[in-house]
């Protein structure tokens, strides 16, 4: 093995790296606060908004993303009335698909976090007069997030991973370059290379996490 | 006029009453200590003072100002105004942990006063000072004992210059040796003619400080009056029975 | 908390609403500018052969016969799949764009997921099947299926100093397909193997070979196409195939049920490239013979 084959492989499967990371990026700056929403309407005091938002983490979570990035992409237009407006591109349809999912997964993840706030937090906070809207932003979030880091950092990882999920809709990325590779070529290295990339993607993710953990640390 | 007046407090708790009309009030100055057996209400009573409780039915009016009438009550807005006249300190401390000490006293006036920051670190270094804790200021509420957490929950509560103070069982949580500190902080604050409810159970401090006991059971007030009527003079039976098995 | 707290929801809600929306409208921006990503993505090494933009440039126009959008499977060497530049090549591909340049259409390669691929046509997204796909009664009935242009059939593939040499010889033994694919309908349906054979199912043609190669299956099921394709490459001298072939099939180009108008262009051209010659000289470069079998009236 030589080295211009490595560097060929490695330009090959690296390919995807810039739609992987795309995803990956869109998906966490989206599905955060879209989570959060949902946790906080899961506390509503209007009935129909809790049950709408217990229903979607619920649907979200018990099925495949494979499955719920089929139904976006292929089924909503099949809905009546409504679905021609519901066609999607492939990678629009990859984004909804992946934020929907990973913020209900987020969802239940800052609803554990809340309730490890304990309500004496709230009550101190109201009675020296804060607002609703200062207790959660200082108070209550940054004690939540300590609470639900760790298990943020979870989901990102997982979430790195997740992305060569995008092939269902034909969408390349890394992984789906390093099997054509190896397809065409018999050979198994791309395999490798594609490893690599999701270590090293993964090494720089931890890395920021556990920065942004001690943060929250007191 | 009377600081707080409270008329006809009446609170339920799925299905359980617990406050069955309470009538009381406090004037400017006074130190009210509130005692009785657990379930007697004490602690919902005080609560329901600042608006951590609803009330079902009664009115309570502050400095002249109601901000519920026969359990209706006013817009937020209004009662947030009256509610800020008083300050609370919690029997848990509830300070907050991911603040240092200085922040903790120094952030929610900043926040709800609009108050800039050199003018709030300076109160904060007084009131630090005042409760005995200046060298406190840089540390996590985590690293500190209990008592030296409640003091600094008591200077974090006088920094919105509250002209009433709420005790909920302020020494409950706190080792013996502990209580000392926190109840010196409180006597003082008496001297300086604070106005102040405290529920408790340290009949001692309730009677070397306070200038009116309240006397709660099954809901209602059963007795009022000074220490020395309440706990030397004529004590009601059931005053006594309470007394007798209350530890010394 | 008291009563002040019902004032709560509302407002973090107008917050967070405010947050999403802007963000939503982000990702509209960039959904915009989204459908050069991923062909950004699959062309950053590549000379550019002309016709391979955007996977997602299909969706919009799948419905507009004026393109011909090709769903492929870009890991079935030799029929479709990619060189070391990862443009996408192979026999069915090159046939496809000669037809679409010779009709001054279009064409665009999507590679798809091959098991979606009925997803993928009659949903619009992709207007014809070009890639090996075999030509069975149920496909004929579900999608709009062309003659057969070119023969195959499912060989047994296996170590060269095996002890297998006929179908007879495959009871007992471990023997490996892929998933869904036409190897798959033949193994049920031949008798051959008995029930002592034990079945094993992949993904994808180059690991069940790779499985193959270590040992881990006795015998491979799978194109003739691919077979040839993949000992010429890689496994002169180790793998040898067996005389005995199962269930003889012919590809076919499948069109969304309905879509006569496209299906008669595409295949009229498809039959003149035949009668001239042009058909013929492909094959030639990817197989070394004229395997081509193409015919077609209206």
């Amino acid at each position: 093995m030589d080295l211009n084959y490595v560097m060929a492989t490695f330009a090959r499967v690296g390919a995807g790296i810039g739609t992987t990371l795309k995803l990956f990026f869109i998906t966490i700056v989206l599905s955060l606060p879209l989570g959060f929403l949902i946790t906080l309407l899961e506390r509503c005091r209007v009935a129909p908004l809790r049950v709408i938002a217990k229903t979607f983490v619920y649907l979200m979570r018990s099925t495949p993303l494979v499955l719920q990035l089929l139904f976006i992409y292929f089924g909503l237009p099949l809905l009546p009335g409504i679905g021609k407006y519901l066609e999607l591109q492939r990678f629009t349809a990859t984004i909804v698909g992946f934020v929907l999912n990973y913020a209900a997964y987020f969802a239940e993840i800052f609803r554990g976090g809340l309730l490890a706030v304990n309500q004496g937090q709230h009550e101190a906070a109201q009675v020296l007069g804060l607002t609703p809207a200062q207790t959660i932003l200082h108070i209550v979030l940054p004690q939540m997030m300590r609470v639900a880091m760790p298990s943020i950092a979870n989901e990102t990882i997982t979430l790195v991973k997740d992305t060569s999920l995008m092939f269902i809709l034909a969408v390349p990325e890394v992984l789906q370059f390093a099997k054509s590779a190896v397809s065409s070529t018999g050979k198994t290295f791309p395999f490798v290379v594609a490893g690599v990339i999701y270590l090293v993607m993964n090494l720089i993710v931890t890395w920021a996490l556990r920065r942004i953990e001690k943060k929250f640390e007191y | 006029m009377a600081m707080i007046q409270v008329n006809g407090l009446k609170k339920s708790f799925d299905g359980l009453q617990v406050l069955k009309g309470v009538n009381f009030s406090v004037d400017a100055g006074d130190v009210i200590a509130i005692i009785g057996p657990s379930g007697s209400g004490k602690s919902t009573l005080l609560r329901s003072l600042i608006g951590l409780e609803t009330i079902d039915g009664g009115s309570i009016t502050v400095d002249g100002a109601s901000f519920v009438a026969d359990g209706v009550y006013t817009d937020a807005r209004s009662m947030r105004a009256i509610t800020l006249k008083m300050g609370m300190v919690f029997q848990n401390f509830n300070l907050f942990p991911h603040y240092t000490v200085r922040k903790n006293c120094v952030k929610p006036l900043m926040m709800v006063k609009n108050v800039p920051e050199a003018e709030a670190n300076a109160l904060c270094d007084k009131l630090l000072a005042k409760v005995g804790l200046s060298d406190k200021a840089e540390q996590y509420p985590s690293h500190l004992s209990g008592g030296q957490q409640q003091r600094v929950a008591i200077a974090r509560a006088l920094m919105l210059n509250p002209e009433i103070m709420l005790f909920d069982e302020p020494t409950s949580a706190l080792d013996p040796q502990l209580t000392g500190e926190v109840l010196s902080v409180i006597k003082q604050m008496a001297q300086e003619h604070m106005t102040m409810v405290v529920v408790t159970h340290e009949i001692s401090f309730a009677r070397d400080v306070a200038s009116r006991i309240i006397f709660m059971d099954g809901g209602t007030v059963a007795q009022e009056g000074t220490p020395k009527q309440l706990l030397e003079e004529s004590p009601s039976p059931r005053l006594a029975e309470f007394l007798g098995q209350v530890v010394r | 908390m008291g009563p002040a707290a019902a004032v709560t929801l509302e407002e973090i809600m107008k917050r967070t609403l405010c947050l999403i929306l802007s963000a939503l409208m982000i990702v509209t921006l960039l959904a915009a500018c989204g459908g050069s990503a991923p062909a950004a993505a699959s062309s950053a090494a590549a000379a550019e052969s002309g016709s391979q933009p955007a996977a997602d440039a299909s969706s919009a126009a799948a419905g507009d016969n004026n393109k011909l959008i090709v769903g492929l499977d870009d890991q079935f060497p030799p029929m479709g799949f990619r060189n070391d530049k990862n443009e996408i090549v192979g026999f069915d591909v090159e046939l496809a764009q000669t037809v679409g340049k010779r009709l001054g259409m279009e064409v665009v390669l999507t590679p798809i997921d091959w098991t979606t691929k009925e997803l993928e046509l009659n949903g619009g997204k992709v207007n014809v099947l070009w890639n090996g796909l075999t030509i069975t009664d149920e496909r004929k009935e579900s999608m709009l299926m062309s003659p057969a242009y070119l023969a195959n059939a499912q060989v047994i593939v296996v170590q060269k100093d095996s002890d297998i040499h006929s179908l007879k010889d495959l009871a007992g033994k471990v023997v490996g397909l892929q998933d869904t694919s036409s190897a798959d309908d033949a193994y049920a349906q031949c008798s051959a193997f008995g029930t002592e054979s034990q079945l094993v199912k992949a993904a994808d043609n180059v690991s069940l070979f790779n499985d193959l190669k270590i040992g881990r299956i006795d015998a491979v099921v799978i194109d003739k196409v691919f077979a040839d394709y993949y000992i010429t490459e890689n496994g002169e001298g180790k793998l040898r195939t067996l005389d005995d072939q199962l269930a003889d099939e012919e590809y076919g180009i499948a069109f969304k049920k309905g879509n006569t108008e496209l299906a008669d262009k595409v295949l009229t051209e498809l039959a003149a490239m035949v009668k001239d010659g042009t058909a013929a000289e492909i094959s030639k470069k990817w197989f070394g013979e004229d395997r081509v079998i193409f015919k077609y009236s209206k």
